[in-house]
This record gives structure tokens, C-alpha cells and sequence, in this order.
């Protein structure tokens, strides 16, 4: 993966999920017909496609007509379906621009903004309309959800401006999305939580509790998940943290076990809210991270069936 | 172990390498250096999730810092441990020492010298050695190292016994002791004195770097001619004796003593020679007045006998046998003081005997040798307890009467008495104008016959027929040979040791007549030692004409044959009856052509040789009497004549030069024929002598060891290197004679024991210790018991092999807590490594997810 960040669309991510789908697991709001679920009844309901039957379908869709024509076995596709509105909710604060020099890595910022654009663009394609929140310790731009292609260009020209500024504030941060997003659908969050632990979590109780689909995409550097140095060094805190000399090497063990606590407590809250969570070092492939985690979406999409 | 001076360098006095220590202590601080060094390259790096790294600092800082400093102190810890080890440290403390397996090592050193032969209390001082080796020898145990070193070579075959020999070399346990034991049984005391010196340097060598426990024991009778601080090497030559015998400025003992000690080790000399040591030497037998022994003359011998005990000696007395006579001849010695100590070394008293030996005893010439002993009072035995030194050999060369051959001419002068006249009365006996000689006793032989020649050509068959008619001398008075053929033959007579006496005189006017045939320019075949300047005349028959005085100032160094009128005691009678001279071909002084000598060298030791040394002078400067030599005789140059053309009124001058003269031009040139046991043989023998042999008393031949003379084709040196018997040693050789018969020669020679060594008297215990710098472990003792509990105490065990476990084991503890504090994953990363972390990341993730995702479906279905 380069590490140029012009372009916030990268062509090989673009690739690897071009075939695939994003839809909301949960019911949305939609505002016009779309491929989500809808929470009012009647509207959109109509007939969406045949599909060859597998065990485990539902026997009451099997549709007995063509079986009677073809004497093959078709489920009838057809749900109350709405469009989707999500949001990519990225973290611009100062520690999301670490990066790994060594390795020559993405920042976590560049890596968030890739993915932010990536899933953008698989939205607005399928129709469904993307909005895009910056934020660090307040919300920095808000462009409303659209679904068309002008509106994908403004956010693509956005997130390829975005600098890393400020302190992570996620109390406060969240709470305005919160508010910002009145109908309930996609929150795609990319950061790496790194600030206010309890605020953190706090923030994405809030917006599950306002009844969004919180994905969250936990970004840390690939250093911050190894801490592979080697020398004495003299760690400068961003946003404002103080600056500490260690022993790296004598250090590692008691990092790593704070950084797998966190990721414990992380997930926990996750779990208990329904959360999505993705954890990404940035040495990962993104393109390869967001097809796996939306074919395994899909595939669990088509269990819930 | 009290601590050495040196203990800066060796802080526990008990380190074997203690340089080796401080360089692990250096080495000990790297660690640290590189910790410090680390700290100060501490590289820089922005970091954002400080939180989890504040989390992780907090929890476990002080964990951390307490690892730090506990794994820096381990490193540290072994490097010092490493340096300990490697400088072998030794314990002293008994207890301790026996859990590490500590062993004495003992060298036992046996005092084998002749003086050990004392006997007191009906035992000799060796047999109480013996007994005090047994004694230390039962007290080693079957893990310690002994080694015995003796300080005097037993072995009669290989060694006189003059040089310390390694009796037992370091060998460990119980059959090293009974091999000891064994050869110490066969040990007996060899007739030379003990080399201290060189038995301490081979002790040194029997010090193993291993043994930390160095015990020395040294079983002596402790003399204090050896043991004294200021002691010379018994064996030393005179000349490094008179200084002190040490090129460092110590005494050789003592430096070596330090040498031993600061190996290091301990040193017990335990004084075996009992308490009442009381004994007479004979110290010399000389010819009185150092004069030569001749034929049919009556002799006086000089007899020095020493008591070295505490008390005076009355009743001892002297006896004399010559070799193959039935008679002695014994003298009583007037009573003989005590000892007494100066400097802490004692000073025997003496007493000189003469003993006359009459000529009846020395009818033959040739070589004589007689016995001396010295005989204690017949009603006290006791104050000679050492029987080896009260005897002495002597070897006498009694000469034949010297030959003289002399040509005369006489100086044109009218003259009263020819120069034959004086010869003939000085050589003959028969004085000019009547009386005798003043050393002639009618019914005595005189020292010389004379013969005279008239002609040169008489002169040249004389010198000719020298090899069957003996010649000891050639005089030539106003008469230069012109004969090439004389001159060749004159000197082939002095290259063989023949003296060639010249008086010069108004026959001979030209100088050339004498430079050119006898000065020449080879200084190899030089008879006259300085060129001859013209002649100087004056007048005597003229009112107050002054003569060419001689310079008789009463000097030291005087040439032996200027020695009687230079003497103190000749100056009154010369003054009285100074010699005048009226004429003189005076020894030039400017340079010689040839480069040689400029200025008559002024003799210091009455040696001359071939470069010449002045006799006398005159008051005005020039050389009067020179003499020179070549090959192994001497010439001698009388500057003005020896009738009265010249040298007017001379009474007691002229018979004075010509005896002094004869004797001294023919004395014999041989070494020293007494020598000390341990000392060297050196004599001179015809080069084409064959069968040369050295016949050691009791029998035994040894073949010496011939070394030519540089320049000298007649002779050869024999040299024979420590003597190793008291007694008469002959040297026996053969050679051809003019006729072809063959002639056996045989020369004695009288092997005596060191006097020094008769001097039993031990050296006050706490002197040498004194002596010594501070803080060496040194003691004497009275016996080795007096120190076993001691030994017992300070047994002492290397420590190195318990300090290797330990730092052994320091290094496993290292390795351990490396494990446990992290230090292992800084080596070999594993499953925090940034793939195994990508992996864990993603497991982790999708873990996350599954369980998101199956939260999300319970959800629903809730």
C-alpha cells in the first residue's frame, strides 16, 4: 500500500470491494426505496429478485409457480426496503497522525481517510446516501448524507483536506453527532480512541443508545500494537501528553498488556452494544480488511435471512 | 599473613595475581559505562498512545527501575568475580580454607654445607637436621607438595658441592615425602660453604604458581658469616665480596630472601646449630715475608690460627708435616683472644704462628706440599668442634738456584771495579774489594750461580744450549749484541720466561744501537719497553758538579724491585750513601714512531707487562729503571752502567738493584697454588704437554679442561672449575724433551676449606628479620616444632575454583532474570513481533467482530 494520501479513493481498495455491499444490519430511516430495511410497514414492499434455493432457506419464500414450471426450487426475494444513510465519522486529532517512518506506513489518519472514502463510495454506488463527520475534541465539518455523485466528490475533496489538529474530545465529539444525525442509520467511525477512555466508550453507548449502527474501525499505528523498539527513547507525547524516557525493551510486556486491556474493555462495550468493531494495525492491507469484513458481513446478513 | 608493603597493589595480601584483580575491578565498571553511555543516546520519537505507555510506566516503574539496577549489579558482580577468580585468591582462616580444599606446599631447604659437620654435644649439627627434616616431613599430608633443595650438591661426581642442587623436585603426596625421606637419609655434608644466594634463587624456582600456601623451610646452623645482613656470597669472587657482592647495592642474601618472600611465601629458618659452638681454624699457612722458597735454604712459615668461640684458648698448638717426612714439627700457640661481634658479625681473635722449617727439609727444588692442623688444648677438645678447618694444605715451590749468564764490556772510564766484579759479587756471593754478600751464610747454598762470557758469539751458544743447561738470566752490562742470530735467540729465552737484566754505558754511544734491534717497530717482539734517547755526561772530576740524582721519595705502588729504596725504612741508609750518576741514555718520552707508548706508565701495582712500567726516576723527569716483558719473561732497562763509568759511588744501591732485580726477573709467574674449596684451578703447561691430568685426593683422576693462551705459542692454561676436596690436588702432564725422552712434570696444588665457614657462631634470631622490609613473613626458629601449631593455623586454600562455581552461577541467575524481566523477547521478539502482531491484530479483530457481530444477532433476536 503507498503511502501517498492525495487521493483519498484508492484504486486498490476500490478493487478488492467493488463487488460487494454495505448494507445496515439494523433498520434505518430511509427516504426513499432502498436496500435496507425499513421500520414502516407496507411502504416499498415489493418483489426483488429469484434466488436458487439452499438448505436453510426459508421454506414459506420457496416460489411454488416456477417450481411447478421448471421443476427447480427458487426463493422469491422481496422485503420492505428502504435507502441508507450513513456516516463516515472520521478522528482528525493530533495522535491520528502518527506513522510508522521505519516502515514507511500510513498515518492512522491517512489509513481512517481511505477507508472513510472507500466505504463513501460503495454507499453513494449503491445508491444509499454518505455523510461526512471530522472531528477531534469538536465536530470540525459536517457534510450531510447525499446519495449522488457531486456529493461523493465533495466528500472525497474533504477528506483528502483533512489535517490532524487538536486533542481527542470524544464526550463532547460524539454527543454532536449524536445530535447532528437525526435519522437513525450508519455510523462509520474511524479512530484510534486514543484520549479519554470512559468518554470514548461513552460516546459510542451514546450513539448506539440514539439508535444508530455503530461500526467502528479501530485504527493504531503498527508500532503501537508491537512497540518493537529497541533503544533507550525518549517517548514525546501528542496532544498534549508528557514526554517520557524508557527502556522499550524492559517496557514491551507492560504496553502490550495495556494495549490487549484496552482491546478487552473495548470489546466488551462493543459486544454489550452491538457494536461492530474492527481493530486494524495499519500495516494491514485496508482494501483486504473491508472486503473481509463486508463479505463476512454479507454472509451473516444472509444467516439473519 | 601480616600485609606486605606492597598492599595498594595486593589489598588482601593473599591474592597470587593481585594485578589481575584490579583489572577485573576495571573491567567490573563497563556495564556501567555502557549503561551510562546508553542513556545518553536516547533517541527521540513521537508517540501517540502515550496513555497505555504512562499506564504501563506507572504500574510497573518501580518494578522496572529495581530490575534495572539488580541485572546491572549481576553484570558488574560477575566481570569483578571474573577478575577475583583470575587473580587466584587465597583464604587464610583455617576453617574456612578447609572447605575449599587447602594444602601446604613446602619447599625444605637443608644446610649441607661443612660447617654442619660441628659437633656439639656429641652430635653433629647434620644429624640434627636430619632430625628436624624427619619432623616436617611427618606433618605434610597426602595433598601436599613438597619439594627439597639442598645447598650443596651431593652428588661427588657431577659437582664439588659448591652449588645448591634440587634434591626433590615439587611433587605431590605420600610417596614424594617417603622418596624425600630417602634421599635426605643419604645426604652428607660436602666440604664447601653454603651459596645462600643461588639455594634461595633455585627455591624460587620450586614455587609453583598453583601453591598458595608457600612454606619455606630452611634447616641451618644459621652462621652469622652467612646469615648477617650485610653477608657476602660465600661463594662470591674477592672483588664482589669487598663491595658487598651486590650490583643492586644489597646484600645478595638478603635481596634474594626478599626475591623469595615476595612470591609470595613464608619463610622459617629454624637454627639447628646448637648453643655452645666453639672452634679453631686455621686460617693461612704463608711463607713469611712473602718470599720464594729455595733449595737447601731454611724456610719460615706463617701460621694464622682463628678461635672462633666466646672465650680465649690457651694450649692449642700448631703442628706442620711436609708431604713424605716422618718428622712434624709442632709449636705451641701463645694464647688465642675470644671472638667478638662487630656489626652484628663476628670478628674471631687471632693469634700468628711461625714455624721455621729448617733446610734439611728443602734440599730438592720443585714442588713441595706439607700439611698444617691446628691441635686443640689436650684438656679441652671441645673448643674445636669442627674438625674440617683445623687442617690446611700447603704447596711450596722450592727453587734451584737462579742461573745468571752476563757479557760485560767495560766503559772506557777508568773505572775501579769492572762491571763482571759487581756481578760476580752480587751473583757469587763474593763482594768487590772482599766480604760477602749480607743474605750469604757460609754453610747455606746462595740464591744464584754466575756465569760470565766475554763475547757475543759466546753469548749466542750459551743461549743456545739454554735447553740442556738450565739459564734463568741474561745480563748484558755496555754490551749490544749485533748478531741477528743473538737477538732472536734472546728473545725466544724471554718469550719462554727467561729475565734479560741491561745496564747501558759509554761502549754503546748510539741509541739506535739499541732502539733498532730491541725497540723495533713490532711491539710483539719488543725487548726494550721505551726508545732510548742520546747520551748525557758530567763531569765528576769538576768542583761541585752535580749528578743525575734518582727520585727516592718514599712512595705507595712502588715496583717491587723499587720497593727497597723507596721504603720508609731505606732512607736513611741511602741517604747517607746516595747513588751518583754521572751518565745516561735516558728512556725517551715523545712519541715512538710506531704509535707506541709516549710516557713511561707509572706502576700502581708493581705489575709490568709488554707495554712497560717505570722502576725509578730520575729527580729531572726521565725513567732511570724500566721494565717491560715479552711472552712469559720480563726485561728489565737500567738507564745508566753498571760499573762505575757511570754510576759512581753506590754501595748499597748497585748489590741491592742486582739481587732485587735477578729475583724478581725470575721469579715464578704460576698462580696462586692455594685454593679455596669451590674456587677454580688455573695453571699454565707446556701447549704440546700431553697426558694432562688432575689427581683429586683419594685417588681420582679427572681430566682438566686446556685452553690456549691468545699470542702465547709455548703455553696452554689448565683449568679446572670447582674444587671440590680438601686436600692436595696434583696435576700431572707429560712433555718431550730437547732429546725426545719423555719428562713427567707434577704440580700440587693445596685445596683448603673457606676459612669464613669455620665461624659457627649464629646470628642473633631477630637480626635478619629486622633487616628485612616490613611485613615479610619471616622467622627463625630453634626448631620446627616451635612452629607446627602454627602451621596448623594458617593452613590456606585457593579460592578460584569456589569463585568460578559462583560466577557460574551468577551468570545462570543473569540469564534467568533476563527471561523473567523481558530481556529474552528484546533478543528473539515472538509474539509481540509486528507480523505475529499483524496476526494477533487480525485475530483479535475478527474475534472482535464475531463477537460484534454475534452481539448484534443476539440482539435481534432478543
Amino acid at each position: 500500500m503507498t503511502t501517498d494520501s492525495r487521493t483519498s479513493l484508492r484504486p486498490e481498495v476500490v478493487d478488492r470491494i467493488a463487488g460487494l455491499e454495505l448494507k445496515a444490519r439494523h433498520i434505518v430511516e430511509g427516504y426513499v426505496s432502498g436496500l435496507h430495511r425499513s421500520p414502516f410497514r407496507g411502504f416499498s414492499v415489493e418483489f426483488a429478485e429469484h434466488r436458487e434455493y439452499v438448505p436453510g432457506d426459508d421454506v414459506r419464500f420457496l416460489d411454488w409457480k416456477v417450481f411447478g414450471k421448471t421443476d427447480r426450487l427458487y426463493i422469491k426475494r422481496y422485503e420492505e426496503e428502504t435507502n441508507l444513510e450513513a456516516w463516515m465519522v472520521v478522528d482528525i486529532s493530533g495522535s491520528m497522525a502518527y506513522d510508522d517512518r521505519e516502515a514507511k506506513l500510513p498515518s492512522k489518519l491517512a489509513y481512517s481517510t481511505w477507508g472513510a472514502a472507500a466505504l463513501a463510495w460503495l454507499i453513494t454506488r449503491q445508491r444509499d446516501a454518505a455523510g461526512l463527520v471530522l472531528f477531534d475534541d469538536r465536530i470540525r465539518l459536517t457534510l450531510p448524507a447525499q446519495a449522488n455523485e457531486a456529493h461523493l466528490r465533495s466528500v472525497l475533496r474533504e477528506l483528502e483536506a483533512a489535517q490532524p489538529s487538536g486533542a481527542t474530545g470524544f464526550g463532547r465529539a460524539l454527543r454532536e453527532v449524536a445530535e447532528a444525525v437525526r435519522r437513525r442509520g450508519l455510523i462509520v467511525l474511524f479512530s484510534d480512541l486514543l484520549g479519554d477512555e470512559n468518554e470514548a466508550l461513552a460516546g459510542l453507548k451514546h450513539l448506539r443508545h440514539r439508535g444508530h449502527e455503530v461500526l467502528l474501525f479501530h485504527v493504531l499505528a503498527h508500532d503501537e500494537v508491537t512497540f518493537p523498539f529497541q533503544r533507550l527513547t525518549r517517548f514525546e507525547g501528542l496532544e498534549g501528553l508528557p514526554d517520557r524516557v524508557a527502556d522499550p525493551v524492559a517496557l514491551r510486556a507492560a504496553y502490550l498488556e495495556e494495549v490487549r486491556a484496552f482491546r478487552r474493555r473495548l470489546r466488551r462495550v462493543c459486544v454489550a452494544n452491538r457494536i461492530d468493531l474492527v481493530e486494524i494495525d495499519t500495516q494491514q492491507e485496508l482494501g483486504v480488511v473491508l472486503a473481509a469484513y463486508l463479505a463476512q458481513r454479507e454472509a451473516r446478513r444472509g444467516e439473519r435471512r | 599473613m601480616s600485609l606486605p608493603p606492597d598492599a595498594f597493589m595486593n589489598p588482601l595480601g593473599l591474592l597470587i595475581h593481585p594485578g589481575l584483580l584490579w583489572t577485573g575491578l576495571g573491567l567490573a565498571s563497563v556495564p556501567l559505562i555502557i549503561h551510562l553511555l546508553n542513556r545518553r543516546r536516547v533517541r527521540r520519537r513521537d508517540w501517540a498512545a502515550m496513555t497505555w505507555l504512562l499506564a504501563a510506566m506507572k504500574r510497573h516503574q518501580r518494578r522496572l527501575r529495581l530490575e534495572h539496577w539488580l541485572m546491572l549489579l549481576l553484570r558488574m558482580a560477575a566481570v569483578a568475580l571474573l577478575g577475583l577468580a583470575l587473580a587466584r585468591p587465597v583464604l587464610t582462616d583455617s576453617a574456612l580454607a578447609g572447605l575449599v580444599g587447602a594444602r601446604r606446599s613446602v619447599v625444605l631447604v637443608v644446610d649441607t654445607s661443612y660447617s654442619t659437620l660441628a659437633k656439639v654435644d656429641a652430635r653433629s649439627v647434620a644429624e640434627r637436621i636430619q632430625q628436624e627434616a624427619g619432623r616436617l616431613l611427618d606433618g605434610l599430608g597426602p595433598e601436599d607438595a613438597l619439594a627439597v633443595v639442598v645447598t650443596n650438591d651431593p652428588d661427588e661426581a657431577d659437582d664439588a658441592g659448591v652449588s645448591p642442587f634440587v634434591l626433590r623436585p615439587r611433587s605431590v603426596g605420600g610417596e614424594a615425602v617417603a622418596r624425600a625421606r630417602q634421599a635426605l637419609a643419604a645426604l652428607h655434608p660436602r666440604p664447601a660453604p653454603a651459596p645462600w644466594p643461588a639455594t634461595l634463587e633455585r627455591v624460587r624456582e620450586q614455587l609453583a604458581l598453583e601453591d598458595p600456601e608457600r612454606e619455606i623451610w630452611v634447616l641451618t646452623d644459621f652462621q652469622a658469616l652467612d646469615w648477617a645482613p650485610g653477608a657476602t656470597d660465600a661463594t662470591a669472587t674477592d672483588a664482589s665480596a669487598t663491595d658487598g657482592g651486590s650490583t643492586s647495592g644489597r646484600a645478595p642474601l638478603l635481596a634474594a630472601l626478599e626475591d623469595v618472600l615476595r612470591t609470595p611465601a613464608r619463610v622459617r629458618i629454624v637454627d639447628l646449630g646448637g648453643g655452645d659452638r666453639r672452634n679453631l681454624t686455621l686460617e693461612s699457612v704463608e711463607i713469611s715475608g712473602g718470599e720464594e722458597a729455595f733449595a737447601g735454604r731454611p724456610l719460615r712459615l706463617e701460621l694464622v690460627v682463628a678461635n672462633h668461640g666466646s672465650t680465649a684458648v690457651q694450649g692449642a698448638a700448631v703442628e706442620v708435616a711436609p708431604d713424605g717426612e716422618a718428622s712434624r714439627r709442632v709449636v705451641r700457640v701463645p694464647e688465642i683472644p675470644a671472638a667478638s661481634i662487630a656489626a652484628d658479625r663476628p670478628v674471631p681473635g687471632r693469634q700468628t704462628v711461625y714455624v721455621d722449617l729448617p733446610a734439611l727439609l728443602l734440599q730438592q727444588s720443585g714442588w713441595r706440599s706439607l700439611k698444617a692442623s691446628v691441635l686443640p688444648p689436650a684438656d679441652d677438645p671441645g673448643v674445636d668442634s669442627l674438625g674440617l678447618d683445623s687442617e690446611r694444605s700447603c704447596v711450596l715451590h722450592v727453587r734451584p738456584q737462579i742461573r745468571v749468564l752476563a757479557w760485560t764490556e767495560t766503559s772506557r772510564t777508568e773505572i775501579s771495579e769492572s762491571a763482571e766484579d759487581y756481578l760476580r759479587g752480587v751473583f757469587e756471593g763474593e763482594m768487590p774489594g772482599g766480604g760477602t754478600s749480607p743474605g750469604l751464610a757460609p754453610d747455606l747454598p746462595w740464591f744464584f750461580t754466575y756465569r760470565g762470557v766475554r763475547a757475543e758469539s759466546e753469548l749466542l751458544r750459551a743461549l743456545r744450549e739454554r735447553g740442556n743447561d738450565h739459564l734463568d738470566l741474561v745480563v748484558l752490562a755496555n754490551a749490544a749484541p749485533r748478531d741477528p742470530r743473538t737477538l732472536v735467540e734472546l728473545r725466544a729465552f724471554v718469550r719462554e720466561g727467561g729475565g734479560l737484566l741491561v745496564f747501558l754505558g759509554d761502549q754503546v754511544s748510539d741509541p739506535a744501537a739499541w732502539n733498532e734491534p730491541f725497540f723495533g717497530t713490532d711491539p710483539a717482539e719488543r725487548l726494550l719497553p721505551f726508545p732510548l734517547g742520546a747520551i748525557e755526561e758530567r763531569d765528576r772530576t769538576q768542583d761541585g758538579a752535580i749528578s743525575f740524582d734518582l727520585d727516592l721519595e718514599a712512595r705507595e705502588g712502588a715496583h717491587p724491585v723499587a720497593r727497597p729504596f723507596v721504603d720508609p725504612s731505606a732512607e736513611g741508609w741511602l741517604a747517607d750513601v746516595p747513588p751518583r750518576i754521572w751518565g745516561r741514555m735516558a728512556f725517551r718520552q715523545d712519541a715512538s714512531p710506531d704509535g707506541g707508548p709516549t710516557a713511561p706508565r707509572e706502576p700502581t701495582d708493581g705489575s709490568d707487562g709488554p707495554a712497560g712500567a717505570v722502576v725509578l726516576r730520575y729527580v729531572d723527569g726521565p725513567a732511570a729503571i724500566v721494565a717491560g716483558g715479552l711472552g712469559e719473561g720480563r726485561t728489565m732497562w737500567v738507564s745508566t752502567s753498571l760499573d762505575n763509568g757511570w754510576l759512581g759511588e753506590a754501595v748499597f744501591f748497585r748489590p741491592i738493584l742486582l739481587e732485587e732485580a735477578g729475583r724478581w726477573l725470575t721469579a715464578s709467574r704460576q698462580p696462586s697454588r692455594v685454593l679455596e674449596v669451590g674456587g677454580r684451578l688455573r695453571a699454565r703447561v707446556p701447549r704440546l704437554a700431553t697426558q694432562v691430568r688432575l689427581t683429586i685426593p683419594g685417588g681420582r683422576q679427572v681430566t682438566p679442561t686446556l685452553r690456549d693462551i691468545e699470542g702465547n705459542e709455548l703455553y696452554a692454561d689448565v683449568v679446572h672449575d670447582a674444587l671440590g676436596a680438601t686436600g692436595v690436588w696434583t696435576l700431572t702432564y707429560e712433555t718431550r724433551g730437547a732429546d725426545g725422552e719423555v719428562v713427567n712434570a707434577q704440580e700440587p696444588f693445596a685445596v683448603v676449606p673457606a676459612a669464613r665457614e669455620g665461624g659457627l657462631e649464629p646470628l642473633r634470631h631477630d637480626v635478619l628479620p629486622q633487616a628485612l622490609p616490613e611485613g615479610l613473613d619471616i622467622e627463625v626458629l630453634d626448631a620446627v616444632s616451635a612452629s607446627e601449631a602454627a602451621v596448623d593455623d594458617v593452613r590456606r586454600g585457593e579460592i578460584t575454583r569456589a569463585l568460578l562455581w559462583a560466577l557460574l552461577a551468577l551468570l545462570v541467575i543473569e540469564s534467568v532474570l533476563a527471561v523473567l524481566f523481558g530481556r529474552a523477547r528484546a533478543a528473539a521478539p515472538t509474539s509481540d513481533t509486528p507480523g505475529d502482531m499483524t496476526a494477533e491484530g487480525r485475530g483479535a479483530g475478527e474475534g472482535a467482530l464475531a463477537d460484534a457481530t454475534l452481539a448484534g444477532k443476539e440482539g435481534e433476536v432478543a
